[in-house]
């Protein structure tokens, strides 16, 4: 027989085995040479993990206890995996766009980042895990016990299991825990679990094999010896059946293990497309046999022999120690692997969610430079690692290793399987709220602790015997395993229906009756969405960090809009240092940022290409974002330019503008003065023609007619004078002899010159003694041709018989207004600016000579002595106002 | 000119949707015999069941479903994303 010193050694042999495989799988991952253990048969081989030691040992045992009870069990996981394509895909697809590494990570994630959700799933799952670690611990101590049956060895189960705890976080922690990936993968551990799901195959069809052939003598006996041995049941189809079923297909997906090796290590969709098929067919092979060793070994062992232990008491009964050697080492892989891999899945959870947002608050508050996260992250997870098994110890020690494998099992499925409804929802229940998740969660899981998990204490933890009898206080009405007084005999299909109905009831209500914050429908579009996601970015490239796209934001954004934008995203996820995480929502923004500033189709291509795993680098993109810079600072000067010459455009335009106006004004000019030069002109040349050729003129004739030509030449070289005259003073280059005088000096000078015709006209100038002494620095003569011709025009348009000029002088604002007030017929409101034109005269004017010129003269000296000259309103006679500078 | 390209994509989307639909109907189909009373069907004239007939009925449909999971996935393969 073997001993315990022999399987304790092949136990050793084959733990450096499996450290061996480990170990090389790590350096091929670190390589990136990963060849076959990156194939969906390791994939699918390692979702084995979910076939336990209660698969190994405790079908067995089942199917001697209940009969087909124990498919259940595979049957459910069987139906989840050939529909992937509506359910795992979904989540794995999630899984892998939001970088989620755990369960409580993804429900956290989805209801808008709240930490207290991943809390609380987290101490769920340790909580719900922890039975299930202790029914490893417990397989493994009964299966070394077999050995040390009747040996002098003094090892206790207790002791055993404490060796095999302490080896097994050894384990973990060596394997689980060596590096912090991304997106928490774990290559060496993987390899090391799809070689032990090798080894549990071969080694339950081997003592299947043996079974059918070897001892019940093919398969037409074993199938009689069946129908004789195993419990016979009226009928398969029951409550139980139904519960089982729905209870593994849950378990499946919200096992904290099972979603760690399920979405967390998948590094590819199509491996979920193997493992569609593929595991559902391990399942089978793991079952196939299970019913005629159950059914052997009840023909074949003494009454009384534990049913858990047929896998290997068989071989031992038979004599084949190599066989019952192998089927050692399937309960122990079996054992083991599951026990590593909820280690490492519930540390994740427990070091990421509860561990590193304590020390957060607390060291990082004190001291916000420090930076060793990876150091405390790695740390927490070993003393996780440690301290989950510890529990799973002390479960095992407290519950006495008395129950059957089985019950423990389905405490665990049902704990963690309260996850399920959030879940759900989180993929396709847009309404589904955080309030809502939390409240369902918490109640499942109070409800499974009071009617399931306490109570398999067995009444010696917590709850006591007479609490599980008679309810609490002696209320019958609530009664652990008859809650509400409603009398479900099976205590367990008690507890799934009251735990998952209420969770499931709370989850609506509550749910319905809160509304999402933004952050939460942000994430809510992203996890319903996804497929609609995924198709823009495919899988996000672990090689992009968040510094190399905040460079390329920098070089699209500029410095300041970037900082200001990644800030925006650090605060959103709750990182008050350092730059964002990245997801979708920062990549989503980013895109459309860039769009901003390179175009939607480039942004999307640059952004894809960066997260993408496109053969360009960040690097070529950054290159190609300076470029795009140049091409925007180039094009901006041009727009510049472009700007300039508009401008110089519209200048010109104007400029040619005012020449056309000013060349029609100097023609309009020109044929006026040659219209005025003609009528003198055609006079004199006539008269002198007379002059000429009549030479038989009286003397009387000849004085009047060289009078008229003299007038007219007179009048012509007046003409040209004024014009002359005019044309200087317009231009400023008129000469002006400025002296000191006064007002009266000027004034009588000019009416000494016009005294002559205002005395021929019988007109009468009064001149308003006020301020006439007023001292000016101005040109006399100019002033007075001013004012002579303001006089003259009073007199000469007048139509009174004793025409009156009124001359009035008034100081202002350091100027002095002189105003020349007649009575004549005045000027239409309509023609006093059209009077200073040239050549213009009044359409009601009579009997006038001049050609127009004299006020365009006055106006334009006044405007050369720094005065003016307007016309002013007048109900009688016309009324002009000087303006001049007093000194 | 694009009418067969538009065509062909439409016979393609047509074909793929098909495909999706067959796949939801291995899970409802395995659900119906799988979880359902005809399961109890197998009853011996001793009103105890027949053994053989509930192995053969539970792990040929299991069978059947692994079959058909393992075509679907060929089918269905093409849609799925790869790193």
């Amino acid at each position: 027989m073997l001993s315990f010193n022999v399987i304790a050694t092949i136990c050793v042999l084959y733990v450096c085995v499996l450290f061996a495989v480990a170990a090389l799988a790590e350096r091929r991952a670190r390589q990136k040479k990963l060849g076959f253990l990156h194939s969906p048969l390791v994939y699918t081989l390692s979702i084995s993990v979910y076939c336990t030691a209660w698969t190994f040992y405790g079908s067995v045992g089942s199917a001697a206890r209940n009969g087909f009870e124990f498919l259940t069990i595979y049957l459910g996981p069987t139906i989840v995996f050939v529909g992937w394509w509506w359910f795992l895909r979904k989540l794995v697809r999630v899984g892998r766009t939001q970088r989620i590494t755990s369960i409580a990570d993804l429900i956290s994630s989805r209801y808008g980042k709240s930490n207290a959700l991943a809390v609380i799933v987290t101490l769920m799952a340790i909580l719900g895990s922890t039975p299930y670690i202790a029914l490893q611990l417990q397989s493994l101590t009964l299966s070394f016990a077999v050995f040390t049956e009747g040996s002098t060895s003094e090892t206790t189960p207790a002791i055993t299991a404490l060796f095999i705890a302490i080896g097994l976080a050894a384990f973990t922690i060596f394997f689980g825990t060596r590096n912090l990936d991304a997106n928490e993968r774990h290559h060496g551990v993987v390899t090391a679990i799809a070689l032990e799901a090798v080894v549990k195959l071969v080694a339950l069809i081997a003592v299947g094999i043996f079974v059918v052939w070897g001892v019940s003598g093919g398969p037409a006996n074993t199938l009689t010896l069946m129908e004789a041995r195993l419990p016979d049941t009226t009928s398969v189809f029951t409550p139980r059946w139904v519960t089982l079923t729905f209870l593994s297909a849950t378990a499946i997906i919200c096992l904290p293990r099972m979603f760690q090796v399920i979405v967390v290590e998948n590094s590819a969709e199509k491996h979920l497309a193997t493992a569609s098929w593929a595991f559902p067919l391990y399942l089978f092979l793991m079952c196939i046999f299970v019913m005629p060793i159950a059914a052997t070994g009840l023909n074949i062992l003494p009454e009384g022999s534990n049913p858990d232990l047929f896998v290997l008491t068989i071989p031992l009964a038979e004599n084949r120690e190599a066989l019952a050697a192998l089927a050692f080492l399937g309960g122990f892989s079996s054992a083991t692997s599951m026990v590593i891999v909820a280690a490492i899945a519930l540390s994740t959870m427990a070091s990421n969610h509860i561990v590193l947002p304590l020390w957060l608050y607390f060291v990082q508050r004190r001291n916000p430079e420090s930076d060793d996260v990876r150091t405390v992250l790695l740390r927490s997870r070993r003393i996780s690692i440690a301290v989950i098994l510890g529990f799973g110890y002390l479960y095992f020690i407290l519950t006495g290793g008395t129950t059957a494998l089985a019950s423990i099992g389905l405490v665990a499925f049902l704990g963690v399987s309260q996850v399920l409804p959030a879940l759900i929802g989180a993929l396709f229940w847009r309404n589904a709220t955080r309030i809502g998740a939390i409240c369902g969660i918490t109640t499942g899981f109070v409800i499974w602790a009071y009617t399931s998990f306490l109570p398999s204490f067995g009444g010696s933890f917590i709850l006591s015997q007479s609490v599980l009898q008679n309810g609490p206080f002696g209320i019958e009405f609530l009664r652990p395993q008859a809650l509400f007084g409603v009398d479900i005999t099976d205590p367990l299909i008690h507890a799934v229906f009251w735990s998952l109905f209420l969770n499931t009831l709370v989850f609506l209500c509550t749910s319905l009756a809160t509304s999402s914050s933004p952050l939460e429908r942000i994430q809510t579009q992203q996890f319903i969405n996804v497929y609609a996601q995924s198709a823009q970015f495919r899988s996000l490239n672990e090689g992009v960090t968040p510094e190399d796209l905040f460079i390329l934001a920098q070089r699209i954004l500029g410095r300041k809009d970037a900082g200001a934008l990644f800030n925006i995203f650090s605060q959103k996820q709750g990182r008050p240092n350092g730059l964002p995480e990245i997801n979708m929502e920062l990549l989503q923004t980013l895109e459309r940022e860039f769009a901003g500033s390179v175009g939607a189709a480039t942004a999307h291509s640059m952004i894809t290409q960066a997260v993408g795993n496109q053969a360009i680098t960040v690097e070529d993109l950054i290159a190609v974002a300076d470029e795009t810079v140049q091409v925007i600072e180039y094009s901006a000067q041009l727009e510049e330019q472009s700007a300039e010459l508009t401008k110089s455009a519209n200048e010109l335009r104007i400029a040619n503008d005012k020449l056309t106006t000013l060349s029609a004004q100097k023609d309009d000019f020109l044929s006026q003065v040659s219209h005025e030069l003609r009528t003198p002109m055609t006079s004199i040349r006539s008269f002198s023609g007379i002059l000429r050729s009549d030479e038989q003129l009286s003397t009387q004739e000849l004085q009047y007619f060289s009078g008229i030509i003299n007038d007219e030449s007179q009048r012509l070289t007046r003409l040209l004078d004024e014009i002359l005259d005019l044309s200087f003073l317009e231009s400023g280059r008129v000469k002006l002899n400025r002296s000191n005088t006064t007002l009266k000096k000027v004034l009588n000078s000019a009416l000494q010159a016009t005294q002559q015709t205002n005395a021929n006209a019988n007109a009468e100038v009064i001149v308003d003694d006020t301020s006439i002494d007023t001292q000016l620095y101005t040109d006399v003569d100019r002033l007075s041709q001013v004012f002579i011709n303001l006089v003259t025009n009073a007199v000469k348009y007048s139509d009174k018989t004793a025409p009156t000029l009124n001359i009035t002088c008034t100081p202002e604002d350091g100027n002095l207004n002189i105003t020349f007030h007649d009575n004549g017929p005045g000027i239409p409101k309509d023609e006093q600016t059209v009077i200073f034109e040239k050549f213009s005269k009044l359409s009601n004017a009579t009997g006038s000579t001049g050609v127009g010129l004299g006020l365009a003269i006055s106006q334009e000296i006044m405007r050369n002595l720094g005065g003016a000259l307007v016309c002013l309103d007048s109900s009688a006679g016309a009324k002009f106002q000087v303006t001049i500078p007093i000194k | 000119m694009n009418d067969k390209p538009i065509a062909q994509r439409d016979l393609s989307r047509r074909k793929q949707r098909k495909r999706t639909e067959l796949s939801f109907g291995i899970p409802v189909i395995a659900v119906c015999l799988l979880v359902s009373p005809l399961l109890n069907g197998f009853t011996t004239e001793s009103g105890g069941t027949n053994f053989s007939g509930v192995i053969v009925y539970i792990f040929g449909i299991w069978g059947a479903l692994i079959l058909a999971a393992f075509l679907m996935s060929r089918l269905l393969n093409s849609d799925t994303v790869d790193d």
